[in-house]
């Protein structure tokens, strides 16, 4: 069948994940959640040894209260801002058990990484801890109902950056300070891209050190989008360059996985109520920022 | 209901000493039935691909061109004859309407399903299965008078019903126009013979070399036959209206191509002109040019009015035949009683006539004469009335008719080229096979309007087969196996397709003879050849199944819910867990799901 190589390997990247089901169903998460999508597609990658560690976030709710839990591998909730330390922690308990091969991820929001737990990822980035650090990005704190994050994009709605005065700054670049740790892994993935997804924690269980993963994770309530369009949203964040998706390695290596259709910005920004509001001055400015970031990376990438 | 009961349970504690020494979790969400929260709800169907509902037999490619690419070429060549009696000879002639409604058009060309149909039909070859009946023998008897393809579809439709069929066929061999029209460099007739002689195995009677004389050799029949099928179709050449018409040196155009069947030959020198701009004009000339002479068409239109199909005209051009627009034929210049030439008139385009077609009109003292050996007239065929009742009626030369072909007399039906139709053998066949489910209707005491509503493709005139073997039996052979899947009589456009999913790619293009090769002595074998297994693998993976399930997976992997299964073949939806958010649906690349609302009462 000839479909879009990107989007539809039939049956090939997916066909030897289909029994291996490591989340359940009955979780909290809202009818088309993309963090919740994200999820499902990792744990099937990285299998049953894992402990997976969640900070204050949507997927703190999703796996339900206790006594239960929506994943069949050990699950440790922790403190909004710790994740990078709890990580580290958790990795040196495995490791003094002789468990150094049971694989540590942390789970953590955007608000979780970019803001209140930079310092403690960082930290950890830094000791090139052998863990698995993911950020579900959903470009707000969605959890608590929409308040703006750093990795709210500029121009966008929400309900503490109202429509009279949307988001002021740019979306703060993780990729590239996480890139700058000089960590052995960082890459970008969405669950609109199921075989890209899967096969970057494939590779990434491979690798020794701090592996960082920036998935993005369509919202909603907070994008304000038709649950239906949930993943079309996410492929147009690729499509349209808002959200490139590439990989870093050792901090320099630059490879770009999907190669984008170059869509103009305003086929992602339309679907979506966060930014109905925007002018087309507004729109112009995304798009110049999204061609100029992703020049960016197509030369980093041509360079390495 | 029962599976309902097998979920898991909430946990109950009866006191603090039964919990965990801390906050661990001791099962899964799974007790969790969040199909509560649904409003939509999502599942499988079927729709009609854009092509079938172009094709006139409602062919249904999807479904074999599926088979085919599996390899399952037998079971291919079974979905597709369901429908239309005939893929080797379609792929051959057919002009291919399903090609202008796939939708594979609006991403880099549609499908070559015509060059897909004759490699199918090819593919089965020389090893022909015989279709089986799909019912036991009804004891009904129905007559069919001609055996073009009008009347060979009619009778292989109504063997397969379960009716004893009779064709009487004036000919000594069977086929109409598909034998006497079309030349062999187009359909070769081997290919035509054995997909004649498979309708004899069937158990179809021909009796050839008996044409129905008059009216009242008709009237016996219909006394005889507990229906009859007349399917005489368009036979006469239509005259040219101008002096010295009937001088030798010059002939029908139709009588010139039948020659080839009948053995009789014809010396046509070296000059010859052809009139007209159909079908039989474009052969005549492609005919006479293979036997060496020098060719020119005189068409008194323009070449967009030209009614033949574009393709041929093309190959016409290549093969060398010169094409001489908006000139009209006034007289035949006889020397030594032998047409030797043409007298003609120049013409320019006017206003545009009933056709819609602008009417040619003379430039006045724009004589032009042609040389000529010979002079073939192709400018029309025209019915032959003289076997129809006087109390059945003629309007614009065609036989009036009811819904399926049906006439004033209800035990006698009419199709193809008799009647109002497009004159192409695709529209000859949905005319053969709408007659017979008619027909078969009409021994059953079935009311055949409403049968018609179950079995009308969309909102075509088209009825399917598969469809009405479903009305009669409860299943069908070639609908949707998985009994989860609801049948919809929906239309799948492009516009529904997640067009996400498709890059655009080049169609592939029959293979042809090389112009030099048709002209030499090879001059009767086809044009075309069968595509190699490469060619058609690749042009059969272009389909993108529209309205069609292919086991993609994109609904399992999508479902933030998990809600979805694989199946042996095919999926679950676990309503216990679907939270109805649709993303299944939407990312379904060729529209086999639907979201309906939920139903408000369990
Ligand atoms: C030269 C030519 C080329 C064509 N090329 C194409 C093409 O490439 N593709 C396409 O789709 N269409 C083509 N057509 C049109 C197509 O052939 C006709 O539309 C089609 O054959 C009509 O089918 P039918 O069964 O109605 O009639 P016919 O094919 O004309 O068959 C009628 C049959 O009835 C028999 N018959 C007539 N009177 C009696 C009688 N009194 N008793 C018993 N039998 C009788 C005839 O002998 C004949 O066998 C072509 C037509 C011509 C003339
Ligand atoms: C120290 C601290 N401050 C505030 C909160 C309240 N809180 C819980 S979740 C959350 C938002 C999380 O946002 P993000 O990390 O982006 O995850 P999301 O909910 O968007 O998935 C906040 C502010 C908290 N739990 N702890
Ligand atoms: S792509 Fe395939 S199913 Fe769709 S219209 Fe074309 S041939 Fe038919
Ligand atoms: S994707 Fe899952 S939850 Fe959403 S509608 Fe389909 S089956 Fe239901
Ligand atoms: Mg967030």
């Amino acid at each position: 069948m000839r479909t879009d190589p990107h989007l539809f390997k039939q049956g090939e990247a997916i066909q030897n994940y289909e029994q291996k089901e490591l989340m359940t169903s009955g979780h909290l998460a809202c009818p088309g959640c993309g963090g919740a999508l994200a999820m499902r597609m990792a744990l099937k990658e990285l299998g049953e040894d894992l402990v997976v560690v969640i900070p204050a976030c949507c997927w703190a709710v999703i796996p339900g209260p206790f006594p239960y839990s929506n994943m069949k591998v050990p699950l440790m909730h922790t403190a909004f801002e710790t994740t990078g330390a709890v990580i580290s922690g958790v990795r040196a308990a495995l490791d003094i058990q002789g468990k150094t091969e049971t694989q540590v991820m942390g789970w953590a929001g955007d608000g979780g990484t970019f803001d209140i737990g930079l310092q403690a990822l960082s930290a950890a980035a830094e000791r090139n801890e052998n863990v698995i650090y993911v950020c579900y990005d959903n470009e707000a704190y969605m959890n608590t109902g929409i308040q703006r994050s750093s990795a709210t994009p500029e121009y966008t709605w929400t309900t503490t950056t109202p429509t009279e005065f949307p988001e002021a700054s740019p979306k703060k670049n993780i990729d590239r300070i996480m890139a700058a740790h000089a960590i052995p892994y960082m890459a970008t993935t969405s669950p609109a891209y199921p075989h890209d997804l899967m096969a970057k924690f494939k590779k990434a269980k491979e690798i020794k050190g701090f592996r960082f993963i920036h998935i993005l994770a369509s919202c909603t309530a907070g994008w304000k989008i038709d649950s239906a369009r949930s993943i079309e949203v996410m492929r147009l964040a690729t499509e349209t360059n808002a959200f490139p998706i590439y990989e870093v390695e050792d901090g320099e290596k630059y490879t770009i996985n999907i190669e984008p259709k170059g869509l103009p910005i305003n086929d992602y920004l339309k679907l979506q109520g966060r930014f109905r509001h925007m002018n087309d001055q507004q729109r112009e400015s995304t798009q110049r920022s999204v061609t100029k970031n992703w020049e960016w990376i197509k030369k980093q990438a041509s360079n390495s | 209901m029962s599976q309902e009961q097998n979920r898991p349970k909430p946990i109950k504690y009866n006191s603090a000493t039964e919990m965990p020494y801390c906050d661990l979790s001791q099962a899964t969400m799974e007790w969790n039935q969040t199909g509560t929260w649904r409003y939509l709800r999502p599942s499988y169907v079927e729709r009609t691909p854009s092509c079938q509902a172009a094709c006139p037999t409602s062919n249904d490619i999807e479904k074999w061109i599926k088979l085919f690419e599996k390899g399952e070429i037998e079971a291919a060549w079974g979905a597709a004859t369901i429908e239309n009696p005939f893929p080797a000879i379609m792929g051959r002639v057919c002009f291919h309407p399903c090609m202008d409604g796939c939708n594979r058009g609006e991403l880099g060309g549609s499908v070559n399903i015509n060059m897909l149909e004759r490699a199918l039909g090819d593919a089965v070859g020389e090893k022909l299965p015989v279709a089986t009946p799909f019912f036991e023998k009804s004891g009904k008897s129905v007559a069919i008078i001609g055996s073009g393809p009008a009347g060979l579809a009619c009778a292989y439709h109504l063997t397969r019903l379960g009716h004893k069929v009779t064709v009487f066929e004036r000919e000594k061999k069977a086929g109409g126009m598909l034998r006497y029209g079309i030349p062999a460099y187009r359909l070769s007739k081997d290919v035509l013979d054995r997909e004649i002689e498979r309708l004899s195995r069937m158990g179809v009677e021909f009796k050839l070399d008996s044409g129905v004389r008059d009216a009242t050799k008709m009237q016996e029949l219909k006394q005889d036959y507990n229906a009859v099928f007349v399917a005489i179709g368009a036979q006469k050449s239509r005259p040219l209206g101008i002096p010295d018409e009937k001088t030798t040196g010059v002939m029908s155009g139709l009588d010139f191509l039948r020659s080839f069947e009948t053995g009789r030959k014809h010396n046509i020198g070296n000059r010859v002109l052809v009139i007209g701009g159909g079908n039989t004009a474009v052969d005549a000339a492609r005919t006479a040019k293979r036997l060496g002479a020098e060719v020119t068409i005189l068409y008194r239109r323009s070449r967009a009015e030209m009614p033949a199909s574009e393709e041929e005209i093309q190959a016409a051009e290549d093969e060398g035949v010169r094409i001489e627009m908006l000139i009209a034929p006034k007289r035949v210049i006889v020397k030594s009683g032998h047409a030797a030439g043409l007298e003609c008139q120049r013409m320019e385009l006017g206003e545009p006539d009933e056709s819609g077609r602008r009417r040619p009109v003379p430039v006045e003292g724009s004589e032009i004469t042609f040389e000529s050996t010979t002079i073939l007239s192709a400018i029309g065929e025209q019915i032959e009335t003289n076997i129809i009742p006087s109390s059945l009626r003629f309007d614009n030369g065609a036989l009036v008719t009811k819904s399926c072909g049906q006439t004033e007399w209800n035990s006698v039906f009419a199709g193809g080229d008799i009647i109002e139709q497009p004159r192409t053998v695709v529209d000859a066949l949905c005319a053969g096979k709408k007659s017979s489910i008619a027909i078969d209707c009409l021994l059953h005491g079935d009311n055949l309007d409403k049968v018609l509503d179950k079995i009308q493709i969309g909102d075509t005139e088209y009825v399917s087969m598969a469809r009405y073997l479903q009305h009669r039996t409860g299943n069908s052979p070639i609908l949707s196996t998985n009994s989860e899947t609801e049948l919809l009589n929906e239309i799948v456009r492009f516009e529904d397709l997640n067009a996400a999913y498709f890059t655009k790619s080049s169609p592939n293009e029959s293979p042809t003879l090389p112009v030099k090769d048709r002209l030499n002595g090879k001059s009767f074998e086809e044009v075309h050849t069968s595509p190699s297994e490469e060619l058609r693998n690749d042009e059969l993976s272009r389909c993108f199944h529209c309205g069609r399930c292919t086991e993609c997976d994109n609904c399992f992997i999508y479902c933030p819910d998990v809600a979805i299964a694989k199946k042996q073949s095919g999926f679950d939806i676990d309503l216990y867990y679907c939270k109805g958010c649709g993303v299944c649906s939407f990312e379904c690349p060729r529209a086999a799901m639907k979201m309906s609302e939920e139903p408000t009462e369990l």
